[in-house]
C-alpha cells in the first residue's frame, strides 16, 4: 500500500470519527433570563429539545467545585420550566449549569455567575471552596497578604516527564558547553 | 573594532546539515563573544522563549474574567496536567530574564554599544525591556488574588493620572468586556507580538552591524551558538528544578477597597519610589528611567567608542544605576505603604 493511501485513509477515519462523538452530544438547550445569580437564590432556566418524558440531572459545575442541584423531568414535547435554587455554600464565581442525561452523558450547559450571598460583596470571601486546594483562613472577609495553602497533587508520570525533561536539558546543555569548549 | 573578516572556510555538514543549511553560521565573530557576558542577550531571548511556551500553555486553562480568574489560576496549580510547574516556570524565568536583560542593559551601555551605527540596536533593546516591564506587571494582574487585584488598581490609578493616554487601562474604555480580559489580551497577544518584532529587528542589525568587540581574535557563531544553546538549557534545568522545589503561590481572592501588597520584586524599585512620592511614582520613575536610556545615544555623540566610565553620560548612567538599586532595596526593606488612597 502506497504512503498516499494511508494518509487519505487516515483523513477519512479522523473525519468519521469526529462526525460520530459529535452527534451524540448537547443536542438539548437550556436557556434563563439572568446570567448571574447570587448564592441562596434562585434561577428560572427554560430546557427544550429534551428527550420526550426523560429525566436528568443537574449540576452546576465550577472550576474546582461541582454540586448537585436536583433533577428534572422534561414533558412529553422533551421541554420544561424549573426553579433552581442555588445552594447558600456555593463558592462565588463561573460555573456552568449542566443537565446530565441517565447514560451520564452532558446534553445541555449554560454559562451562569455566582455571587456572593447576601451576607458580603463581591470578591470578599477569603476562604476557597473544596477540591484539592486546603485553603483554610477566615472566611469573613478581611484581606490577606499571604498565600493559599494548596494540595499540589502532582500523578506519577507528571513527577516522570518533569525530572526527564529536566535531567535532558541539565545533560544536553552540559555536553555542549563541553563541547563548544572544546 | 568594528571591521568584520571573511567568514572561514565552510566544513562539510552531511547530507541534513545542508539541507538545514547549517553552514549558514560559519560566519566569524570575535572571539571574545564567546565570553558569558556576551551571552547574556542571547539568553534573554531562549527565556522570552520558555515564557511564549509556557504562556501559551497557561493561558488554555486561564480564564480572563473577574468572577473566574482566581478559580482558574487555582485550577492550573491543583488540577491541570503540569499547570502546577509550568505556571511556577513561567514565574522563575520571568524573574531570570528580568535579571538577564537587565545585566545585558548595564553591559552594553558600560561598552558604549550604543554609539554610532548601533543606536537603533540600542533603541530596540531598550523598546524590548519596557515591554517586558510591561509584561512582568501586566502578569501580575492575572493571577487575580490581592497582589494582582492591587496591580489592577495601579492600571486604573495611572490611567486615570495619564488623561488620555490612560485610557486604555480604565474601566471607561469600553463596556463591552472588562479590564482583567483586555490586560490578559495586552499580556499574551500584543506586547509578545511587538516582542518578538522587536527581537528580529534586533537580530537583524546585530547580523549585520557586527557584534561591537574586538576582533583581533575570531570564532564563528556556530561555536557561539553551540555554547549559548548549552548554558541556556543548563539555565533551564535549574530554572525547572526551582519551579519544582519552591512553586510559585496563589494569594487569597482579592479584597476591593484595600492595599496591602507589595509586587513581584522586578517592580519593587517602582514600588519604593511611590513610598516617596505617592501615586505619581509609578508613572514618573519609569518614564525617567526609560526616557533616560532612549536618550542615551543622542548625548553621548562622541568618536570615543571606548568601554567604561566615559564622560557624564557615562557618569550620569551609575547615578541612574544606583538609585534605582536603592529604590528597589528600599521597595524590599521599606514599610508597607498605601499609594492608592482606596
Amino acid at each position: 500500500m502506497n504512503r498516499r493511501a494511508i494518509l487519505v485513509g487516515c483523513i477519512i477515519g479522523l473525519l468519521a470519527a469526529s462526525a460520530a462523538t459529535g452527534a451524540t452530544h448537547e443536542e438539548a438547550v437550556l436557556r434563563s433570563s439572568q446570567s448571574s445569580v447570587s448564592a441562596g437564590a434562585s434561577l428560572e432556566l427554560i430546557g427544550s429539545d429534551f428527550a420526550a418524558s426523560e429525566t436528568y440531572q443537574l449540576m452546576l459545575l465550577g472550576v474546582l467545585n461541582e454540586y448537585d442541584v436536583g433533577e428534572i423531568a422534561a414533558d412529553s414535547a422533551g421541554t420544561f420550566t424549573h426553579q433552581l435554587t442555588v445552594p447558600a455554600n456555593v463558592v462565588p464565581g463561573a460555573y456552568q449549569v449542566v443537565a446530565v442525561a441517565s447514560d451520564g452523558d452532558v446534553v445541555a450547559r449554560l454559562d451562569v455567575t455566582i455571587l456572593e450571598g447576601s451576607a458580603g460583596g463581591i470578591a470578599t470571601q477569603a476562604g476557597e471552596g473544596s477540591g484539592g486546594a486546603d485553603q483554610g483562613g477566615d472566611p469573613s472577609s478581611a484581606a490577606r497578604h499571604d498565600d493559599i495553602r494548596i494540595e499540589r497533587d502532582r500523578s506519577g508520570i507528571e513527577w516522570g516527564v518533569i525530572c526527564l525533561v529536566i535531567g535532558l536539558a541539565g545533560g544536553v546543555g552540559f555536553g555542549l558547553v563541553r563541547r563548544a569548549a572544546a | 573594532m568594528n571591521d568584520t573578516p571573511a567568514s572561514p572556510e565552510p566544513r562539510d555538514e552531511g547530507a541534513t546539515g545542508r539541507r538545514l543549511a547549517l553552514e549558514a553560521l560559519e560566519y566569524a565573530i570575535p572571539g571574545e563573544a564567546n565570553r558569558w557576558t556576551y551571552m547574556l542577550g542571547g539568553l534573554t531571548a531562549f527565556l522570552i522563549v520558555v515564557l511564549l511556551l509556557t504562556g501559551v500553555y497557561l493561558a488554555q486553562f486561564y480564564n480572563p474574567t473577574p468572577a473566574g480568574a482566581h478559580d482558574s489560576v487555582l485550577y492550573i496549580i491543583a488540577r491541570a496536567p503540569f499547570g502546577d510547574w509550568t505556571r511556577s516556570l513561567h514565574y522563575w524565568s520571568a524573574g531570570a530574564v528580568t535579571l538577564t536583560i537587565s545585566a545585558h542593559l548595564a553591559y552594553v551601555f558600560w561598552r558604549r554599544s550604543y554609539k554610532r551605527p548601533r543606536e537603533l540596536t540600542w533603541w530596540a533593546g531598550v523598546a524590548m525591556a519596557g515591554l517586558l516591564f510591561l509584561l512582568i506587571v501586566t502578569g501580575t494582574v492575572l493571577r487575580y488574588d490581592q497582589e494582582g487585584f492591587e496591580a489592577l488598581a495601579h492600571f486604573v490609578s495611572g490611567g486615570g493620572l495619564t488623561g488620555a493616554i490612560g485610557t486604555f487601562f480604565t474601566e471607561g474604555f469600553t463596556r463591552s468586556t472588562s479590564l482583567l480580559a483586555r490586560i490578559f489580551s495586552l499580556h499574551t497577544n500584543l506586547l509578545p507580538l511587538l516582542l518578538v518584532g522587536l527581537m528580529g529587528l534586533h537580530f537583524w542589525l546585530i547580523r549585520h552591524l557586527g557584534i561591537h568587540a574586538d576582533y583581533s581574535e575570531t570564532s564563528t557563531f556556530r561555536t557561539h551558538a553551540t555554547r549559548l544553546t548549552g548554558v541556556s538549557l543548563l539555565v533551564f534545568a535549574a530554572l525547572g528544578l526551582l519551579s519544582l522545589l519552591a512553586p510559585e503561590g496563589l494569594g487569597y481572592r482579592p479584597v476591593a477597597g484595600v492595599e496591602i501588597t507589595k509586587p513581584f520584586w522586578p517592580v519593587l524599585w517602582v514600588y519604593g519610589l511611590e513610598n516617596l512620592l505617592g501615586v505619581w511614582g509609578m508613572v514618573v520613575g519609569p518614564v525617567a528611567v526609560f526616557a533616560f536610556l532612549v536618550a542615551v545615544p543622542l548625548l553621548d555623540r562622541g568618536a570615543d567608542d571606548r568601554p567604561g566610565l566615559r564622560g557624564w553620560v557615562s557618569w550620569l548612567g551609575m547615578l541612574v544605576g544606583v538609585i534605582v538599586l536603592a529604590l528597589w532595596l528600599f521597595g524590599i526593606f521599606g514599610p508597607r505603604q498605601q499609594h492608592l488612597g482606596m
